[in-house]
């Protein structure tokens, strides 16, 4: 609570101070405001004597100027000193203006106005002017006698003289004006700067208030909240001063300590501490320094309603200016929950711990069962496993006992406090595991042991009886294995020889399969290289009759226009030579024709379709009968089927064979030809051509489909010889066959086969 | 009748006199340029190198050889066909060739005719003079080309 103290103390000082600084600019203002009005009553005292003086200088001239006229006149009754006096009586005014002075009317301060004191300066002139032509006249009075007249120029220097001081008034009214004015302007500024500082002040002031007020609701809230934590929390605070009196205590302070608000205020704080611990806490809070203001412990108290609780303490030390310190406040808490919590955090941690002892025991030990060759192993590596786990493990001993065979990690002790467990192998007993301490220790759940630990002795035998069971079933399987394995070894063996043999005869299989492979490749290669010559003649074919046309068709007309421009000159003879260099010309044009064609039939791609074989037949007779209009040929056409080929080469195919058949029958009055179908193999169609021609001679069967092979001279029927091998060839390229049969003088007949499945290609 | 420009383009010099004299019997020759390859008949469309002088204006009718030395028939063709100028010009393919290929492909760069010399001289006059009546005289060629009447 010092804070909110702090702030509250601090706000009524800046309060007077601004009261101060307020209260001393308005005295200081005032005292400006004094001051003026004293230069003004000042000046007032200073301007009346000077109006006075100037009045007195010209009064007291004209009584000497009318006294010395009088007495020059011949008045007797006046004494000439007293004009004299009188003139005096002027100037002295004139130069107290100028100087300064005092007489009974007043005090004379010498005016600063340069204007005025140049006049003031002319008319002490004009006085000592007039008092000089005074004086000359009375001496010249004196010698002539008085009684005598003034002269002109006397008055007219009187005259002057007044003149001189009438200016002199004027001048001095208007420099007393002057000053004035200049005296009303400083106190209107005077009030000016007062107005002005008057209203910064205030908003200063109203600022100020404002902040203030603000400041105060600020604390008040400050005060609320700390007030509502304090009463509201459940941990205890207490405050008290340096001789352990009570100055504050929370609602939960009040509750803790059992009492009211008014018993504990005023009590003294360490009489709330047990008694046991009032001397250390007491000592504790004494020693509290500036440098360590604060300190804590905890202790257990034993509450009014007999509970043992545990309390935790924070004494701090509040300190004055010097470090002496004037109070303390003290905050408790009951930590008894997170006490227990802990003791059961602890209880927790120990109980895993031991479970983890246990686990670790149980896994090593399944461990050993599995990975052990023999029971004697397992034995004597679960005996080492077991102390260790047990409460005392220096103390404790195991040992394992199976028929007449023991298992221990060291001599065996009888001692009075041991537990065991006994091994059943197939439900009979057959020894046992025991556990052995070799000293006394503290009673523990069951006798010596606790009962988890009798519980894990039970486990371990179950483990070890299952693990012997298990390594006595393997033992006898493997004596059958064994036995089992020799039958199989020899059946093995016969195998063994069986799949020699059968891999021999395998390899002779795969030398076989692998020249035929080898052939077979060879056969591909040779194939393609077939392919590529059978190209490259082709192509060869094409040029060579080509590039040997040109020169034909030059021979053939140049041969021409030979016979033209010679057919009046030249004799028979010479006629019928150039006649057969032109029949020969037109052969071998006929020649290359066919050698183009047929070379054509080998290269261009086959681009078959479904066609109408009856249709093409027809279209084909009537192109052959066309040219031979003058022939008498029955035909005899069978119906045929559709048929997938290439229509361009299959006309030529029908348009060779039918334009033989055509030929080679011009000798017969009655031609006949008859197309049809003949029965081939399966999947084939078989077309043939039959004639009752000149026919041909078996023998030369071979020779028919050959290029350029002819049985007929050119002279019995025209022919170049390519016709019927370009016929196989084209059935060849569509997959069929060609074949042909006659007898001299009987007619032939050819066939050619196309196969029916439509190829897809 | 009337008779306009005929370019003949042949290499082989004994063809160039075959097919000179079978316009000659038709008294067609003197309306026949020669070209001797496929530059030169380029050159001759063009009006470049030597043939700078020659009077504005377009053949009214191409008879083009396929197989010549340097630039070929096909090319000169497609050149033919790919110029703004030029490219209306009939243009007939006059060859010993009768292979398939050169014909699809002389039609496909869109050639007006394709003639097989004939071997036989008088079926080559029948052939001349048949397309030189029709192109020559029947046929009416496109817009810009050279008439000359005789």
């Amino acid at each position: 609570m010092t804070a909110p103290h702090k702030v509250s103390a601090q706000s009524p000082l800046a309060r007077r101070g601004l009261i101060l600084l307020v209260v001393g600019l308005g005295l200081l203002v005032a005292g400006f405001m004094v001051y003026s009005l004293y230069v003004g009553s000042l000046m007032t005292k200073r301007y009346t004597p000077l109006a006075d003086a100037a009045v007195e200088i010209k009064f007291e001239a004209t009584i000497g100027h009318l006294w010395f006229e009088e007495i020059i006149s011949g008045d007797k009754s006046k004494d000439i000193a007293t004009v004299w006096e009188h003139l005096d009586q002027s100037a002295w005014y004139a130069r107290a203006m100028l100087e300064g002075g005092d007489n009974p009317e007043g005090v004379f301060v010498p005016h600063r106005d340069p204007a005025l004191r140049r006049e003031i300066e002319d008319v002490q002139a004009k006085i000592s002017d007039f008092r000089a032509i005074a004086e000359e006249r009375w001496a010249a009075a004196h010698q002539s006698g008085i009684g005598s007249d003034i002269d002109q120029r006397f008055d007219a220097v009187f005259e002057d003289f007044l003149d001189q001081a009438d200016d002199m008034e004027t001048a001095l009214q208007g420099a007393t004006v002057r000053v004035s004015r200049r005296i009303r302007i400083v106190q209107s500024l005077v009030i000016a700067l007062f107005l002005g500082l008057s209203i910064i002040i205030g908003i200063v002031f109203r600022r100020y208030e404002r902040r203030q007020a603000l400041d105060t609701v600020a604390l008040h809230e400050s005060e609320e909240r700390y007030r509502t934590v304090a009463e509201e929390t459940p941990v205890l605070i207490c405050r008290f001063l340096t001789g352990g009196d009570i100055t504050y205590a929370n609602e939960a302070c009040c509750k803790y300590f059992t009492k009211t608000y008014d018993e504990l205020v005023g009590s003294s704080f360490f009489s709330l501490i047990p008694e046991a611990d009032r001397e250390t806490v007491m000592a504790d809070i004494f020693a509290l320094t500036v440098d360590s203001p604060n300190r804590s412990y905890e202790h257990q108290v034993i509450a009014p309603n007999g509970e043992i609780r545990w309390q935790h303490w924070i004494n701090r030390a509040q300190f004055d200016a010097q470090g002496r310190p004037v109070a303390y406040q003290s905050i408790g808490e009951d930590i008894t929950k997170r006490r227990q919590g802990e003791a059961e955090r602890e209880r927790l941690l120990q109980a895993t711990m031991n479970r983890t002892k246990k686990l670790q025991c149980t896994y090593s030990m399944s461990e050993s069962v599995c990975t052990r060759e023999t029971l004697e192993e397992v034995f004597e590596e679960v005996v080492a496993l077991i102390p260790p786990v047990w409460y005392y493990p220096e103390i404790t001993r195991a040992r394992i006992r199976l028929d007449k065979e023991e298992y221990v990690s060291e001599p065996f002790e009888d001692t009075p406090w041991k537990q065991s467990a006994d091994l059943v192998v197939h439900g009979e007993p057959r020894g046992s595991v025991e556990v052995y301490l070799l000293d006394e220790c503290p009673e523990r759940d069951e006798g010596p042991f606790l009962t988890e630990e009798r519980a894990l002795l039970e486990g371990i035998a179950r483990i070890l009886s299952k693990a012997t069971e298990h390594h006595e079933a393997k033992e006898e399987l493997e004596k059958h294995s064994e036995h089992v394995e020799n039958l199989v070894r020899e059946h093995t063996i016969q195998l063994d020889t069986q799949i020699a043999e059968s891999e021999k005869l395998n390899s002779a299989m795969v030398n076989v399969m692998e020249d035929l492979r080898a052939s077979n490749v060879k056969l591909e290669d040779a194939g393609r290289e077939l392919l590529a010559s059978n190209k490259e003649l082709d192509a060869f074919v094409y040029s060579v009759s080509h590039d040997l046309r040109a020169p034909l068709r030059h021979i053939a007309g140049f041969v021409d226009l030979l016979k033209e421009s010679t057919a009046d000159s030249l004799d028979s003879t010479g006629q019928r030579h150039l006649n057969i260099i032109s029949e020969s010309t037109e052969r071998m044009g006929y020649l290359i024709d066919d050698l183009l064609a047929f070379s054509r039939g080998g290269r261009e791609e086959l681009h078959k379709t479904d066609l109408d074989l009856q249709e093409l037949i027809k279209e084909v007779v009537r192109e052959v009968v066309e040219q031979a209009k003058d022939r008498d040929i029955a035909w005899d056409i069978e119906a045929l089927c559709e048929v997938h080929a290439d229509r361009a080469m299959l006309r030529q195919v029908l348009f060779n064979l039918i334009d033989n058949a055509v030929k080679y029958t011009r000798e017969r009055k009655q031609a006949r030809i008859e197309i049809g179908r003949a029965p081939g193999e399966e999947n084939e169609l078989v077309v043939f051509v039959r004639d009752n021609g000149v026919g041909f001679d078996m023998q030369y069967i071979d020779k028919l489909f050959g290029v350029f092979q002819r049985l007929h001279s050119a002279e019995e029927f025209e022919g170049t010889g390519v016709g019927l091998a370009n016929v196989r060839r084209i059935i060849h390229r569509h997959s069929g066959r060609t074949w042909a049969e006659g007898k001299v003088g009987e007619g032939a007949t050819f066939y050619f086969s196309l196969p029916c499945e439509v190829e897809e290609e | 009748m009337e008779l306009r420009r005929i370019l003949l383009v042949e290499d082989n010099t004994h063809d160039v006199e075959l097919t000179l004299t079978a316009f000659k019997r038709h008294n067609l020759a003197n309306e026949v340029m020669l070209a001797r390859d496929g530059e030169e008949a380029l050159d001759l469309l063009h009006r470049r190198g030597k043939f700078e002088a020659l009077p504005n204006g377009n053949p009214e009718l191409i008879l083009l050889d396929l197989k010549m030395p340097k630039v070929d028939g096909l090319e000169v063709l497609q050149q033919i066909r790919a110029d703004e100028k030029l490219k209306l010009i009939p243009v007939i393919i006059l060859t010993t060739s009768r292979e398939e290929q050169d014909i699809i492909r002389s039609y496909e760069l869109g050639v007006n005719a394709y003639v097989v010399k004939p071997v036989d001289f008088k079926q080559f006059v029948e052939a001349v003079r048949e397309i030189g009546l029709f192109w020559a005289v029947l046929n009416e060629p496109p817009p810009g080309s050279q008439k000359r009447s005789k």
